[in-house]
């Protein structure tokens, strides 16, 4: 939990060094603009003084209007100014955020861990959880120290009485709101349960629709639903009576503080009280530091609400960080890359092994040496578990290996990949064929009647247009992998890497996909397939067999 | 707000009535706590400029007053925050309500979006935004309005002038306010559908993502994937910039009515209208009323998720059916056949199997039979009436409707989180548990439960044991045996099975329910199954279109 904490704190820090600039303008504008509210109230107190008490008429000060209408427009400008940098400064670090994600992601496949399609989301509510840090709280941080110490120095010089006054009822704040936060903290944690609960229900039910329909069950599940919101309001009622006493005792300090100075202030002017310099306000002191008062407060209780922001952006970070320790702790791949190819070998390697496991109790996979040649259909075979797919992993380069094992140059755009599951996209079939390449409609009719696809398309009315559901549904599983395998012929690349390409298909699909593999072979191209097909097998041109 | 959005909002407004109360006593503690703090402003500088001048007056008032203010200014900001969330929370957990009552209502078919889990956090995101619609819509306008009334009738008093220069300024912030929540309305739209299209995006990414990688397409893909990201971004950061601008606006209407009311407060302490005790009260009172006007922009950001958020789970509501009658249980001990006549099924723009007509009689198991993929589960979805049927006709015998009448075991199987008991009898049926023993003992599940550490009352589903998925199959065939209609319709049956225990399973149960309609649809037949003993209907198999 605290080394959680840690890396994402890190993480944290790591994104903010890349916003230094416009953080750091915007914590210069919140100074400029605590010093035009100082100034601003210092020209309103003394124009009170030179009316009230100088006697001057209000046309004889234009100078102190003028003042008083530049300082507003400050006041108002300001902020809108140091807005516009912490937009930057959000908009920045997000999009570093997300090239990170990217790129870690892409260091996790290198490292043999294959991503889920949920992996997929963290590019939005996490991403959009760490955005309050950049845009109030780091900015705060620094604010709500120098912001109330110029206004308390101006109030010490003016008045050491309300400097002390406020002073010490600065600082009670945040000590009395970190132990109502403690007691937060625990509440918020059951709530945290308490939510989870009530989505659990309201989701299983919506999920369950179906059922809770055909067995006449709605009454009995509307129920389960109203029953769940009312402890979820009663959790959570309990954790915000804390929180908004927490709230309430900052108000609370900072209303007695302001009556505080307010009465101080007047009793010294009317002389009731004469210690500490009670005798010597005037009406333009005790009106600044009457007006100042509430300014004090303000960068505190803003600091308080950032604080959230802060607690929030830690929770994604953690979320963001843990895939960054996962592929971390894969081990780099020790083996190399010699080149021992005799011309036409494509593929070939030596004490060729994958290691599983943290060291210590690991399992090794051995695989016998070998070369494969341009023109081979070479089938990978074992008996499941054997670590078929494993070599495959290898032979794309997404998976760390000990030995010597030499590729093609250049391998990345030369290699078709033909995956067990083939990913599919809610798309067009068109658009699904041309996922990875772009190829013209006339190329594309020719694989799809080189896959025997080509019957099924004379039937869809919208022809390639034809949309698909997500995962390909509208098409049997062996469409969908014979889609995938034009998908591989019209990319005409050196290699086709296929894992199991016919495991669990109708006889139709699996033998046109045997066909194709062995023509794109005979054809010049390298064909490396793993598989306990028996069929496929017999039309191998070399066998390599893998055992555990 | 226009007649659209009223439109939206409307119903959602509705249930407020419920709360009533509450939300009144609510925002009345609203509008005193904004008017404490402005009191506690004004009356102190009305005391430190009279103290200062020596005017003379009861020194004690003041004094108690501002003590008053300071005092009361938390402790109705502390209550009134507990009564607002407290009528959320009330509502929130009406509209759950209300919103799964609406679903429920609606037809079969059109639920199957919903199955994918992303449509189910869709509806409850939303419904977390109707959160919203009191605390952040419609509290700040009200408290603002009131407060402002307030004031405004306080300083006419003293200066009408300055009043009406108060009045002006509090419609301008009220102008700017409204302009800003219609301008985010049309962006909402856009966020919500640029959010959905990077959701999408981002799980197809790393669904791909070893194919990318294979096929040396990862970086092109990157780069779509946070170009798309970063339009995102650059909508989110329009809304934040109008709202940035407008509070910009609202901050320079209120230092305007400030200075304003310097000048004219000045001029009439000139002219003896008012004393500079009274003056500099005004004044502070105006400074304190920038602090409620800034409140309605930066609340009123969010009102076109809002609105969005409304207008889609309305959305829902398009296409409800009138709810099903039940019938009396005599009708369901009848023996009712089922015919099909012709009938051929559409998937989207697909006809996916050749016609097919059959009479399914009471007694009789009848197979319909098919490899996997070729649209098996459709043609059970027509015969249930989720989805039309292309061509042909489909006939219960003596007028019996299919929603009393067809137990149907669906393809998917689908275990609510909650005990063994609850999941066989959804309903709160009243039922004994000889019953239950008894079904269970049919599909051999009896063993297994009584095994486990507390028996019937065991949770299943999510948080519950793990059953394995041919056990948790048999609990589902389980559920739609006791609901005892007279056509059972199984999709699937034996997923999960061996042969051998599907074999007996089946015999037992036909056994044990005489005069039963039986329907399998399975990719399995008799023959595989080893011939079980069974009186055999007639076996369909299905033929691609």
């Amino acid at each position: 939990m605290n080394a959680d904490f840690a890396s994402a704190s890190a993480y944290l820090k790591q994104l903010a060094a890349y916003v230094k600039r416009p953080i750091q303008w915007a914590f210069l504008l919140g100074l400029l603009k605590t010093v035009a509210v100082i100034v601003q109230l210092s020209f309103l107190a003394l124009l009170a003084e030179r009316l009230f008490v100088g006697e001057y008429s209000l046309w004889s000060q234009p100078m102190l209007l003028i003042g008083l209408s530049l300082t507003s427009l400050l006041r108002a400008t300001l902020p809108q100014i140091q807005q516009q940098f912490l937009r930057r400064a959000t908009l920045l670090a997000s999009q570093q955020a997300r090239q990170k994600l990217a790129d870690d992601w892409q260091r996790k496949l290198l490292a043999g861990k294959p991503l889920a399609a949920a992996d997929g989301s963290l590019q939005l509510e996490p991403i959009e959880s760490l955005k309050g840090y950049f845009s109030r709280y780091l900015v705060q941080q620094y604010l709500v120290v120098t912001s109330p110490l110029l206004i308390l120095l101006v109030c010490f010089y003016l008045n050491p009485v309300v400097g002390a006054l406020l002073l010490i009822s600065g600082p009670i704040i945040p000590v009395f709101m970190a132990l109502v936060g403690m007691g937060a903290e625990r509440l918020s944690q059951k709530h945290a349960q308490q939510t989870f609960a009530l989505s659990r229900v309201f989701t299983d039910k919506l999920r369950n629709l179906t059922t809770l329909k055909l067995f006449g069950a709605g009454t009995a599940a509307v129920n389960d639903v109203a029953a769940a919101g009312e402890d979820y309001r009663k959790a959570t009622m309990s954790t915000l009576r804390i929180a908004f006493l927490s709230s309430a005792v900052l108000e609370f300090f900072s209303s007695v503080a302001i009556a505080g100075v307010a009465l101080y202030v007047g009793f010294g002017l009317l002389g009731y009280i004469d210690w500490l310099g009670a005798d010597q306000l005037t009406l333009f002191t005790g009106l600044f530091v009457l007006l100042l008062a509430p300014e004090y407060f303000a960068p505190l209780r803003q600091f308080a609400q950032s604080y959230h922001d802060r607690a929030a952006a830690v929770g994604a970070a953690t979320l963001l960080c843990e895939l960054n320790k996962d592929s971390l702790t894969a081990e780099e791949s020790s083996g190399t890359s010699d080149d021992l190819r005799k011309d036409t070998h494509l593929y070939a390697w030596n004490n060729l092994s994958v290691t599983f496991g943290s060291s210590g109790a690991n399992k090794q996979l051995k695989f016998p040496d070998s070369e494969i040649a341009r023109g081979e259909l070479c089938v990978i075979t074992g008996d499941s578990g054997s670590g078929k797919t494993t070599l495959v992993k290898v032979l794309l380069g997404q998976l760390p290996f000990q030995g010597q094992l030499s590729q093609p140059v250049e391998s990345t755009h030369q290699i078709a990949y033909f995956a067990q599951q083939p990913f599919l996209t809610a798309g067009s079939l068109r658009a699904n064929l041309n996922i990875f390449e772009h190829h013209s409609d006339a190329q594309i009719f020719e694989a799809l009647a080189q896959v025997r696809l080509d019957k099924l398309l004379a039937t869809l009315p919208e022809g390639l247009g034809t949309k698909l559901s997500e995962h390909g549904v509208g098409l049997s599983g062996g469409e969908q992998r014979r889609l995938a395998l034009a998908r591989c012929l019209l990319s005409q690349r050196a290699v086709i890497i296929a894992d199991e390409p016919t495991e669990n298909l109708d006889e139709v699909s699996a033998e046109a996909i045997r066909k194709c593999l062995q023509s794109y072979a005979h054809d010049g191209n390298t064909v490396i397939v793993a598989s306990h097909d028996p069929l496929l097998i017999k039309r191998a041109t070399q066998l390599i067999k893998v055992s555990a | 707000m226009n007649h659209r959005d009223w439109q939206y909002l409307k119903p959602w407004l509705k249930q407020l009535r419920s709360v009533r109360l509450q939300i009144f006593i609510g925002l009345g503690l609203a509008t005193a706590t904004a008017l404490f703090g402005i009191g506690l402003l004004s009356l102190s500088g009305w005391f430190i400029t009279a103290a200062a001048l020596y005017t003379a007056f009861d020194i004690y008032t003041p004094g108690a007053g501002i003590r008053f203010f300071a005092v009361t200014r938390t402790l109705s900001r502390y209550v009134e925050r507990l009564i607002n969330h407290d009528a959320v929370l009330k509502l929130q957990a009406r509209w759950r309500v209300a919103l799964f009552k609406r679903l429920q209502g609606r037809s079969l078919a059109s639920l199957a979006p919903l199955r994918v889990a992303d449509g189910v956090q869709y509806l409850t995101r939303n419904l977390d935004a109707m959160d919203n619609l009191l605390l952040r819509l419609m509290a700040p306008v009200l408290v603002f309005v009131l407060s402002s009334c307030l004031l405004i009738l306080f300083w006419g008093i003293y200066i009408p002038s300055a009043a009406i220069a108060l009045a002006i300024a509090a419609l301008l912030v009220l102008f700017v306010s409204v302009r800003m929540a219609k301008q985010t309305r049309a962006l909402a739209m856009q966020q919500l559908q640029s959010t959905q299209r990077l959701r999408r995006q981002s799980m197809a990414f790393t669904e791909s993502a070893t194919e990318l990688l294979a096929w040396g397409a990862y970086k092109t893909h990157r780069q779509a994937l946070l170009k798309q990201a970063q339009r995102q971004e650059q909508l989110d950061d329009k809304q934040l910039a109008m709202q940035h601008k407008t509070l910009w606006l609202v901050e320079i209407f209120s230092h305007s009515v400030f200075l304003l009311a310097v000048i004219l407060s000045g001029f009439a302490f000139e002219t003896g209208m008012i004393s500079s005790a009274e003056m500099i009260m005004l004044v502070l009172s105006a400074l304190a009323w920038q602090e409620i006007a800034a409140e309605l922009p930066s609340q009123w950001g969010g009102y076109g998720k809002t609105v969005a958020a409304a207008k889609h789970l309305l959305a829902n509501e398009a296409s409800v059916q009138k709810p099903v009658k039940s019938h009396s249980s005599e009708s369901l001990k009848k023996a009712i056949s089922l015919t099909l006549d012709n009938i051929s099924v559409k998937r989207g723009k697909r006809v996916l199997i050749r016609p097919v007509s059959a009479q399914f009689k009471p007694g009789y198991v009848h197979w319909l039979n098919g490899p996997s993929g070729l649209g098996k589960s459709s043609l059970a979805e027509a015969i249930m009436g989720w989805l039309p049927c292309f061509t042909g006709k489909i006939t219960l015998s003596q007028g019996a409707d299919v929603d009393n009448h067809i137990s149907f075991l669906t393809q998917r199987t689908e275990v609510l989180d909650g005990s063994i008991r609850e999941n066989l009898n959804l309903s709160h049926q009243p039922m004994g548990d000889e019953e239950l023993w008894a079904v269970l003992q049919l599909v051999e599940l009896d063993n297994v439960v009584r095994a486990l550490p507390e028996s019937l009352n065991t949770l299943v589903g999510a948080r519950g044991v793990m059953l394995s998925g041919g056990q948790l199959r048999r609990l589902v065939l389980a559920r739609v045996l006791l609901q005892g209609r007279p056509i059972i319709l199984l999709d699937e049956p034996f997923a999960g099975l061996e042969r051998q225990l599907a074999k007996r399973m089946l015999e037992n149960i036909v056994a044990a329910y005489k005069d039963k309609t039986w329907i399998i649809i399975s990719h399995l037949g008799p023959n595989e199954l080893d011939n079980p003993k069974i009186p055999q209907g007639e076996t369909i198999v299905l033929k691609p279109f």
